[in-house]
């Protein structure tokens, strides 16, 4: 894990429902210099813009003179399975911005496969809490980096009627200022991704991304956090923590078309999803993802609770392992391999808990967990503590979470 | 400006631009002008750039846009492309608007090393003219064409 010594690139991606891409960069410490956006779909360069658009809202946010936007039509020589988009500031080879490519929605590609297992699906359906509609929409808009949020946080400064409400921008960067600033990594190819929630205290999160940056160090691993609003600076954590990849929940996406953003932005083969980054042991989790068992999928104790509540049993334990280090979990919502989580078909979308907490959202993981079992995947519930060997991958980064 | 300064290095699918906001004088071999802000003009008949990029497993369309320069004393541009010294292109340009030109590169025709490959591009204009010879001005230069952007994709999905 390298220092970082300040934010250098600045900038926002978003996809429209017809594949148009608009955005802006900019280099604060050049406010004169016009960036070069490469386009970026699945790892790979298809076209570039020069950001030279005139961005109003920008300039009157003193974003220099605020000729730094572009919108482009995306081309079409993208690979046919193209997910997802990303924008990279030449200069500095900085992802400033990443989104979903307009299209079926991961959740309706497994829809005619899974109807080969729907009588054993249907055994298993008069338990379910939840009612899978499908036809969920783009998630395209869920995406935000901290352009937007930037913005946000000018709209709230201002606020109706001149009264400055709080924190407002100016306040908001004093306080994040407080933490080191870092840098994650960014990698290419990611091998893992780390999904984490910004639900604990901002100091908190940076603290346990920067712990598991260095426990992973050695994995290839990307960090991206959803952020549902309920910590007000978590918007700002990027412009601290260099490579995070700040996902926004939109009013008007639900529970399961959350997860399914994020798990589709993710880009490594092994995806982690933590309710809780500040509750999960870094080495601990180094142990579940070093291994690539595209058979099995690790949950987490909340998320044992739930099957449990809903009637299920049966699902395996984690195996025995040596034991030297106690470490806590309780943090884990689900380990498992991409393809397998394509397979499963991702989370059902509107389903009937439309605005719950993601992780109390039961329907949604107990069909999860249903349809996984159904596909023949090998399902493991963790307990909420666990002893483990140290750390693979980084012995010396081994130590508890703040 | 006939120095040779480096090469330009390319990442397949980007576009580099011409000019000081990106390329500069970097592979800018022989036959350039000093390069503006967003685009270079030739200077002379001949004007050469030298790339690398990774070795190719598919062919490659290399694309260029940019403007000819045409006025009455001058009704057509001549364009001949040669990369890596085979003619891959010709082009007659009678109309003073933006264009985008491009031609195929196959692998046999490139020069791999090290798993890399060095494109030497050079555009021969043997219709530039001089604008001062032309009742414009009083610029010396010998200008055919004014480039703005080049862009190499491959012709089909690269792996």
């Amino acid at each position: 894990m390298k220092a970082a010594r300040a934010v250098r690139c600045l900038g926002h991606l978003d996809v429209s429902a017809d594949g148009r891409l608009d955005g802006w960069c900019c280099l604060p410490d050049q406010p004169g210099h016009r960036a070069i956006v490469d386009i970026v779909v699945d790892g790979q360069a298809v076209q570039s813009v020069i950001a030279t658009r005139l961005r109003p809202d920008l300039r009157d946010l003193g974003m220099g003179d605020g000729y730094c936007g572009f919108q482009i039509p995306l081309l079409a020589r993208q690979p046919r399975t193209a997910r997802v988009v990303e924008a990279r500031e030449r200069s500095l080879g900085f992802v400033f911005g990443r989104a979903l490519l307009p299209g079926d929605p991961v959740a309706r590609r497994a829809e005619g496969r899974l109807d080969a297992v729907a009588d054993r699906l249907a055994a298993s359906a008069a338990s379910l809490a939840l009612a899978y509609r499908g036809q969920p929409a783009s998630v395209a808009e869920s995406f935000g980096l901290l352009g937007p949020a930037l913005l946000r946080g000018h709209a709230a400064a201002v606020g109706p009627g001149g009264t400055p409400p709080v924190p407002g921008l100016a306040a908001a960067q004093r306080a994040i200022s407080r933490i080191p600033m870092a840098d994650l990594g960014q990698v290419a190819r990611p091998r893992i991704s780390i999904l984490g929630h910004a639900a604990a205290p901002v100091d908190d999160l940076a603290a346990a991304l920067r712990q598991a940056a260095a426990a992973l160090a050695g994995l290839d691993a990307e960090f991206l956090l959803l952020d549902d609003g309920s910590q007000p600076l978590a918007w700002l954590l990027s412009t601290r923590l260099r490579g995070l990849a700040l996902i926004r929940r939109q009013a008007r996406l639900d529970a399961g078309a959350f997860l399914n953003a994020g798990l589709c932005a993710a880009r490594g083969d092994q995806l982690a999803v933590l309710s809780d980054p500040t509750r999960v042991d870094a080495h601990a989790l180094a142990h579940l993802l070093a291994p690539a068992d595209p058979g099995t999928v690790h949950l987490g104790a909340t998320i044992g609770r739930h099957l449990r509540e809903a009637g299920l049993d049966g699902f395996d334990e984690p195996p025995a392992g040596e034991a030297d280090v106690e470490a806590d979990l309780a943090g884990m919502a689900c380990v498992l391999a991409r393809q397998s989580f394509h397979r499963i078909g991702g989370f059902a979308e509107r389903a009937d808990e439309q605005d719950g907490d993601v992780w109390q959202a039961a329907g949604i993981w107990v069909d999860f967990a249903l349809r996984a079992r159904a596909l023949g995947l090998q399902l493991v519930v963790w307990p909420a503590r666990r002893r483990f060997r140290e750390s693979p991958v980084a012995p010396h980064a081994a130590g508890k979470n703040p | 400006m006939d120095k040779v300064v480096d090469v330009v290095p390319y990442e397949i699918g980007m576009s580099r631009f011409f000019g000081q906001t990106d390329i500069g004088r970097a592979g800018l071999l022989h036959g350039w002008s000093d390069p503006e802000e967003a685009h270079v003009w030739n200077d002379g008949p001949e004007a050469a750039l030298r790339l690398i990029t990774r070795k190719p497993r598919t062919p490659y369309r290399l694309t260029f846009e940019g403007e000819p320069f045409l006025s009455k004393g001058c009704p057509r541009q001549d364009m001949t492309l040669f990369v890596n010294g085979l003619r891959l292109g010709f082009w007659r340009l009678t109309e003073p608007r933006p264009h985008t030109l491009s031609v195929v590169i196959e692998p046999q025709q490139m020069n791999d090393r090290n798993g890399m490959t060095t494109l030497n591009l050079v555009w021969y204009l043997p219709t530039s003219v001089r604008p001062a010879d032309v009742g414009l001005g009083s610029d010396y230069r010998e200008l055919g064409f004014c480039f703005r952007m080049l862009t190499i994709t491959a012709e089909v999905a690269d792996g």
